[in-house]
């Protein structure tokens, strides 16, 4: 069954002045899905986030949420969205209980039961002036204001830097139940576990483009699997063989490298030749794509998809 | 940690000094400048007896006494006037630069961090707070010097060197005191702001004490710290004993901040912050009852603010009125009761026009500071999660504006109210309120430009919004002080104000006040569009 995708972006573009922000972001966030969006800082991940709330103006290309324009039907949108920013900042002369109830009510919903069971999970102090609180204190207020809020979409940016693991955790799981619910969920964030953990579907931009979207095991089968060997008989010419890359040997029987997915059978038995006395083989984390995509160690790899080297 | 408490203060001290040493040049050029350049005219204003006798006979009303405190008995020298004219307007001006210097160095540092940082490092426990206080007593120390040795300088008809050394010390002490009492206010608070606002209620408290008794029995006036400075006999006997009184008082207070220090914790004070609602109260649901929640102590504040200072200056109309019969010219031309009654009128109806425009600046400053939250919370993030929220930025915008409208004009009425009740209450003859009504009339359209170009600013251009500030700072300067710099008829109508004429003096003119609200409304509209259109920035 093919649903029409909550969010739709289609070649969006930004620019602030002479410095363009986005170059070319498209991708599509389904409902009942949680869509990860990852990406370094300064990659634009929140620039896309505030476009699509319909605080920046789009240079160019398309952004609909519900089928509508994100700018000039903001306010019908953000009827059934919930949103929680990176950097939470709140009156200081309120208190977080009474933002909570404020944002609730703008939304046109009450303060529930479910409210307070968030309150109470996440350990949140609401008769604190919002002054009081810490970073991760104002994260609370967010979360909870828009996790007891019922939307069909939901959109995190980094939403859980300044929390502590057991609210990470609680997080998670409210995102798990919000997908268990059929709801949307785009979450931006560089805590790759996370990701890894929650989204069925990753949009990798860099440089305000889009450069890799689909689920951890199509990238994962895109990339290199970490291989680490000790055979009887010296692996002399490995570093020739297809598809092999940042071999370390210590000694002629001991090799550690990357092997790309593709080359696999062909490495395996390789290796298989030359009698394998042990044998681990990691496939990539996401962290491993991330690191791939951004590191400067691997600035030389090849593109997954293209070939090329990367443009950076 | 260190076992010395001050150890390393005077490190600190340097530190802050290299951070701070602009800001205390500016205080100290300001005030030590405005003093002495007072003092240096003072013997061309106040020199000839008639002059003498005329000013001390206008400040020993009561209206001025409790404006500028009691004169002693005369006959009086230049000096003694400068004395008496001159001592409490400045201990006032020196407590304000003592609070916004004791407030920024104990609380301000605290609220952003800097104490926590410092602290960490190898210095005693009490040496941020020692260091800060040094700051005080330099800053304090030199302008004493500034003002005994523009004393010196100026050489007053009637001046003694006794006179202008306990003079100066003690305005210096007196400002050091207050000093003290706002770091000992920044330990019982929890914030810069709140620190700030119970310096200033204290000090309200003390100045309302001093008025009071002044009027009334100047003997008590040594209930209040305050009233000390006015017992200093300045150029008479020269008494040093107010001086002994702060010096043990400032001790005392040094004292009491470091027992409070010792007992809270950093970026906590004594007080409790008072825990607030857990739930938001049934009318907190949306952006109109939003600005009112986070203004209202503000607006409170403004309105009463201004209601007192109309009444203050209220209550000096019949010594306005009372100019005329001291100058023997007018008296003559004033012999039939009649014309008397005429002229006297019209002074204070010119005395009502400038003051309007004085209020009207003054109302437009709340007003424009709400309608500068669309861009002030814009740029430290607030509004990011109320955007999301289903509120239109029209909706958002417009609510802000007539918040800001609102407040300006219940300021301004406040104001007028004041001005209007205690004048009443003073003059033998009571004024039409027409005349009042109709100064502030004329002064709606002024007050609605200046806040529509506000708008305009947050609009379009929300970086360049403190145009505006400086705009309104330039037309007061211009309308307060134009007649003594002799501008030309064009420059005033660089302001809005200059268009409406000296309503009452003159009569009020309805065209101008359309067109002009017909101005304000389009900056307003135009505002609300480039708002619509453009992007919102994000904290960071």
């Amino acid at each position: 069954m093919q649903l029409s995708p909550v969010i739709h972006v289609s070649h969006l573009q930004k620019r602030f002045g002479k410095f363009q922000a986005l170059h070319d972001v498209s991708f599509d966030v389904q409902p009942g899905e949680v869509f990860g969006f990852i990406g370094p800082n300064g990659a634009g991940k929140s620039t896309t986030i505030r476009t699509l709330l319909g605080l920046l103006r789009a240079t160019s290309g398309t952004a609909t949420i519900f089928g509508k324009d994100v700018f000039h039907d903001a306010v019908s949108i953000h009827k059934n969205i919930a949103y929680v920013p990176g950097d939470v900042y709140l009156w200081p002369n309120l208190t977080g209980g009474e933002i909570i109830d404020l944002f609730l009510r703008l939304s046109r919903q009450q303060h529930s039961k479910r409210t307070d069971e968030l309150i109470k999970a996440f350990g949140l102090d609401t008769g604190k002036k919002a002054r009081t609180y810490s970073k991760g204190n104002r994260q609370k207020v967010a979360l909870i204001a828009a996790l007891s809020q019922k939307a069909d979409l939901y959109i995190f940016d980094e939403p859980t830097s300044g929390l502590d693991p057991l609210n990470e955790q609680v997080f998670q799981d409210e995102v798990k139940a919000l997908k268990a619910a059929g709801k949307a969920i785009l979450l931006s964030s560089h805590i790759l576990s996370e990701v890894e953990q929650m989204c069925d579907r990753i949009g990798i931009i860099r440089e305000g483009k889009i450069i890799e979207t689909g689920t951890l095991t199509e990238m994962q089968h895109l990339t290199r699997t970490q291989i680490s060997v000790t055979t009887k008989t010296p692996l002399t010419d490995l570093g020739n063989q297809p598809g092999v890359h940042q071999l370390k040997q210590s000694n002629p029987t001991t090799a550690i490298f990357a092997v790309d997915s593709d080359a696999m059978t062909i490495i395996t038995e390789y290796l298989a030749g030359h009698q394998i006395l042990t044998l681990r083989s990691t496939p990539p984390t996401l962290e491993d794509l991330f690191l791939r995509y951004y590191g400067r160690e691997n600035a030389q790899a090849v593109d997954l998809k293209t070939g090329d080297g990367p443009d950076a | 940690m260190p076992k010395q408490p001050f150890f390393q203060a005077g490190q600190i001290l340097r530190i802050n000094l290299r951070r701070d040493w602009l800001k205390l040049l500016i205080w100290l050029i300001a005030l030590g400048g405005l003093f002495a350049s007072i003092a240096a005219k003072f013997n061309n204003l106040y020199g000839s007896k008639t002059a003498i006798e005329k000013i001390t006979a206008t400040l020993n009303t009561p209206a001025m006494i409790s404006l500028f405190g009691r004169l002693p008995h005369g006959p009086y020298s230049s000096a003694d006037v400068f004395a008496g004219e001159m001592t409490v307007f400045m201990a006032i001006f020196g407590v304000i630069m003592n609070f916004s210097l004791a407030i920024a160095l104990t609380r301000g540092d605290e609220d952003s961090g800097v104490t926590e940082l410092v602290s960490a490092r190898y210095v005693g426990p009490y040496a941020s707070m020692m260091a800060a206080i040094s700051e005080l007593v330099v800053a304090n120390i030199l302008l004493a010097c500034l003002y005994s040795g523009g004393l010196q300088v100026a050489g007053l008809n009637g001046t003694n060197t006794g006179g202008n050394l306990v003079l100066g010390v003690s305005l210096g002490l007196n400002g050091l005191m207050f000093g003290l009492l706002a770091v000992v206010c920044a330990q019982l608070a929890a914030s810069s702001r709140a620190a700030t606002s119970l310096a200033y209620l204290l000090f309200g408290i003390v100045y309302l004490g001093r008025m009071l008794t002044d009027v009334s029995h100047p003997r008590y006036t040594w209930l209040s710290p305050l009233g000390w400075v006015e017992k200093l006999q300045t150029y008479r006997s020269n008494n040093w004993l107010p001086a002994m009184l702060m010096l043990i008082t400032i001790a005392v207070l040094m004292i009491l901040a470091i027992m409070l220090r010792a007992r809270r914790d950093l970026n906590a004070g004594i007080l409790a912050t008072r825990p607030g609602r857990r739930y938001a109260s049934p009318f907190l649901r949306g952006p109109i009852s939003l600005v009112g929640r986070l203004e209202r102590n503000t607006i409170l504040a403004w309105v009463i603010g201004l209601f007192i200072f109309g009444a203050m200056y209220g209550s000096v109309f019949n010594t306005v009125a009372d100019i005329l019969k001291s100058n023997p010219i007018t008296v003559k031309l004033l012999a039939d009761p009649h014309t008397a009654a005429l002229a006297t009128t019209q002074v204070l109806k010119s005395f009502i026009a400038l003051l309007m425009i004085i209020f009207t600046v003054c109302a437009i400053i709340p007003g424009l500071q709400i309608i500068y939250r669309i861009a002030t919370d814009e740029q430290r993030g607030m509004l990011e999660m109320l955007h999301a929220r289903p509120v239109s930025r029209f909706r958002l915008n417009v609510v802000l504006s007539l918040w800001g409208i609102v407040t300006s004009l219940l300021a301004l009425v406040a104001a007028v109210g004041g001005v209007a009740a205690a004048a009443n209450m003073v003059l033998d003859h009571p004024l039409a309120n027409k005349l009042f009504i109709h100064g502030l009339i004329a002064n709606v359209s002024p007050l609605l430009i200046f806040l529509g170009a506000g708008a305009l600013l947050v609009g379009w251009l929300p970086r360049l919004r403190s145009l505006v500030w400086l705009y309104l700072g330039a037309t007061f300067v211009m309308n307060y002080f134009g007649r003594l710099f002799d501008l030309p008829e064009w420059a005033t109508k660089l302001s809005p104000f200059g268009f409406i004429g000296h309503v009452p003096a003159s009569s009020l003119n309805w065209s101008v006040f359309w067109w002009q609200t017909g101005i304000a409304a389009v900056l307003f509209i135009v505002g609300l569009i480039g708002y619509q259109l453009r992007d919102l920035n994000s904290a960071n």
